[in-house]
């Protein structure tokens, strides 16, 4: 027989002469006196687990929904008993690598023991059974024969499935997961009632624009190219610019706003008047008393920022932190305190941040040690292990030396254990020890040593002074607003607002 | 046919809606249209999680797709279909980013402002709860197990879908938005 399918009663002849083979050959030991059904035209209705074997030759393969089929089968099947599945073999019966099947017109999908397995585990539950046997069967299969010809010989891929009793006990996901152990719910706190939200992405469009810029001369300069800025991006819109008094000429000079607003929130000389801006939000709610789409605060101090508050608008967008100013709805958070990473700072330790050896004396403000008590052959002061940013520093030991004793003693720096500076002193003059931090958290010691070959001093310790200097790595004025407006534009044409649908 | 992707795996558990959820999410689209098909996406090493969502489900409709798919394949796939759904994860911001239906289940272990995925045809599904984001990068650190994810229904996330998927049928432009889905903002198509 070449290049025909096989009639539908070959099939099941097929079957038929599977299942006789099943009762005498290698799966003779699965097809003992237990009730067995082959599976056919009655298993939709056939009672759960009323089987100790369900035999399914060639028909997976004929299946549309093999896993509601395999689930179906697996149903019959009692624990302890077995579902024996033969399919087509696709490198033995067919021959092929896909369909349609040359010798099935009926086959949905071809099989290799493999692919089978993959069903399988898609199926049925993990731990539902155990696999007792998956095999390829070529019992007299005749390798000589052309593949265009109807095999001869046992081409069926075998699999044997035992059911199991249920386990007691699940898979876990993942290694991670926790041991078996109460875990509450969900928090025993909340900020508002527990829901699911859903968002979408809005882009808005702003056509009454307010924009401040209160702050004084050189500050409405540095300003400029953000309200260049501000007049691109809001092109149709209605621009509405507050500016302090003295500045309002200069603000319609430039013809970027279609209104101007003056407000002095400042004084006009803040260095001899005194600057109260909460003072002013009452007469500023008053004065800015329209609505619009958005409201920016284009200063880049923060203390401006709490008016955005009392203007009546949709969107309100600044410089700062959203911790800071929650009222904010875009945000560029950049510190624009002048504090912190940027200023030098001063750090002042007293001998009480600094451990010393049993010979040197701890008194209420310092640490005595003598030349004639000291032990040689360790440090006699150290500490005071502090973390360190990424920085230029400055140490000065608090130290009191005898003039003119003769002696020696060796200061060292040392960052994360590994010295980076020392120094030789004999009490002339004051000490400082530079040394810079490349990697951030560096743990920052200093220490005081003996001089081998040299007599010690007596001296007094009183702690010391850490300075670090500032860091000269901030953005300029101009460029803080012109990042701001840059954001304001992305989330407006680009990111979008978050907004809820069906908000409570 | 309606092609529903699903990609149910992230780089890290803490993210991922859990796996019987996103099971009986499938049993939900099914039944809301005869039209649906499912295919759930990932790596060959997430085809056993897989299992668990396509278990108890027709083969011919609900597809474990993990392992079997080339990356351009994927692509692919994803360009083509009418919805995916995916947590906060690489295909949620392909997704967005190709401008499909897509339905973001976001946990809280992270910012969903910092890291959701964007586009005007994302829809994003998170849950109010007082421990986010806490930054963990695994289930076992969360002392709630993972409540943020847990606590989102299976019914939320299919009506979301086949709202994503009804809008993206009712406007030809996938970026536009219907009024009515925010009280106080519109969705503005030309720049301001």
């Amino acid at each position: 027989m070449t290049h025909a399918p096989v009639q539908l009663g070959e099939a099941a002849r097929r079957r038929a002469a599977w299942i006789a083979a099943m009762r005498l050959g290698r799966l003779a030991f699965y097809s003992g006196p237990l009730p067995w059904l082959e599976v056919g035209a009655e298993e939709a209705s056939a009672p759960d687990e009323a089987y100790g074997v369900v035999c399914a030759p060639f028909r997976l393969e004929e299946a549309a929904d093999y896993r509601t089929t395999l689930r179906t089968w697996f149903r019959l099947v009692r624990v302890g008993g077995h579902l024996i599945i033969a399919v087509s073999h696709a490198f033995l019966h067919d021959r092929q690598l896909a369909l349609p099947s040359r010798w099935n017109p009926r086959q949905r999908r071809l099989y290799t023991p493999g692919s089978l397995m993959e069903e399988v585990e898609e199926a049925l539950a993990p731990n539902s059974y155990r696999v007792r046997q998956l095999s390829d069967l070529d019992d007299g299969y005749d390798y000589d024969l052309e593949s265009d010809h109807l095999p001869i010989g046992r081409s069926d891929v075998v699999l044997v499935l035992e059911k199991i009793a249920p386990v007691r006990w699940q898979l876990a996901l993942t290694p991670y997961e926790r041991a078996a152990q109460p875990i509450p719910d969900r928090p025993d706190y909340q900020f508002e009632p527990p829901r699911t939200r859903v968002e979408v992405e809005m882009a808005m469009q702003c056509r009454q624009v307010l924009i401040l810029k209160l702050d004084h001369l050189g500050d409405f300069i540095m300003g400029v190219a953000a309200l260049e800025r501000v007049r691109a991006l809001f092109q149709g819109a209605e621009i509405t610019l507050v500016v302090g008094s003295w500045n309002v000429e200069l603000a319609q000079g430039l013809g970027l706003a279609d209104h101007i607003i003056a407000f002095d929130v400042f004084p006009r000389n803040s260095s001899e008047e005194v600057v109260d801006v909460p003072g002013k939000g009452a007469l500023f709610q008053a004065t800015v008393s329209a609505e619009y789409d958005i409201a920016i605060d284009l200063r880049t101090d923060p203390d401006t920022r709490p008016l955005l508050r009392l203007v009546k608008a949709g969107l309100r967008a600044g410089l700062g932190s959203r911790s800071r100013f929650p009222f904010l709805d875009i945000f560029l958070p950049v510190d624009s305190s002048h504090s912190e990473a940027e200023g030098a700072r001063e750090f002042l330790f007293d001998h009480h941040a600094f451990a010393a050896q049993g010979s040197a004396k701890p008194t209420a403000h310092r640490l005595v040690s003598s030349a004639a008590t000291v032990e040689r052959d360790c440090a006699i002061v150290w500490g005071p292990y502090r973390t360190l940013r990424a920085g230029r520093y400055i140490f000065e030991p608090h130290l009191d030396v005898e003039p003119g004793a003769g002696g020696l003693l060796r200061l060292d720096i040392a960052l994360d254990a590994e010295r980076v500076l020392e120094r030789l002193v004999d009490g002339a003059s004051p000490v400082r020890l530079p040394f810079t931090v490349e990697a951030e958290g560096a743990s920052f010691e200093f220490r005081i040593w003996t001089v081998d070959g040299a007599p010690a001093l007596d001296f007094s310790f009183f702690g010391g002074r850490l300075i670090r200097q500032g860091a000269a790595a901030v953005l300029h004025q101009s460029e803080s607003s012109l990042l701001l407006m840059e954001l304001v534009a992305i989330r407006l044409q680009r990111t979008g607002v978050l907004a809820e649908i069906d908000a409570p | 046919m309606t092609d529903v992707v699903i990609s149910p795996f992230s780089n890290s558990d803490i993210r991922d809606w859990p796996l019987n959820h996103y099971a009986d999410l499938v049993g939900l689209l099914l039944a809301s249209d005869p039209e649906i098909r499912v295919s759930v996406i990932g790596t060959s090493t997430q085809k056993l999680r897989a299992h668990e969502i396509v278990r108890a489900h027709p083969a011919p409709r609900v597809a474990n797709d993990c392992g079997r798919l080339s990356w351009p394949e994927v692509v692919d796939l994803i360009k083509a279909s009418a919805c995916v759904i995916s947590n906060n994860s690489g295909v949620g911001h392909l997704s967005g980013h190709l401008g499909v239906p897509t339905v973001c289940v976001f946990g809280g272990s992270h910012q969903r402002h910092e890291w959701r995925p964007l586009g005007a045809s994302v829809m994003l599904v998170s849950r109010v709860i007082g421990c986010s984001p806490c930054q963990l990068d695994h289930v076992s650190g969360s002392p709630y197990g993972k409540a943020c994810l847990r606590e989102i229904a299976p019914e939320t996330v299919s009506d979301a879908a086949v709202r994503v998927m009804a809008r993206a049928a009712s406007k030809d432009e996938r970026n536009v938005w219907m009024e009515g889905d925010a009280a106080a903002v519109e969705r503005a198509d030309e720049p301001n």
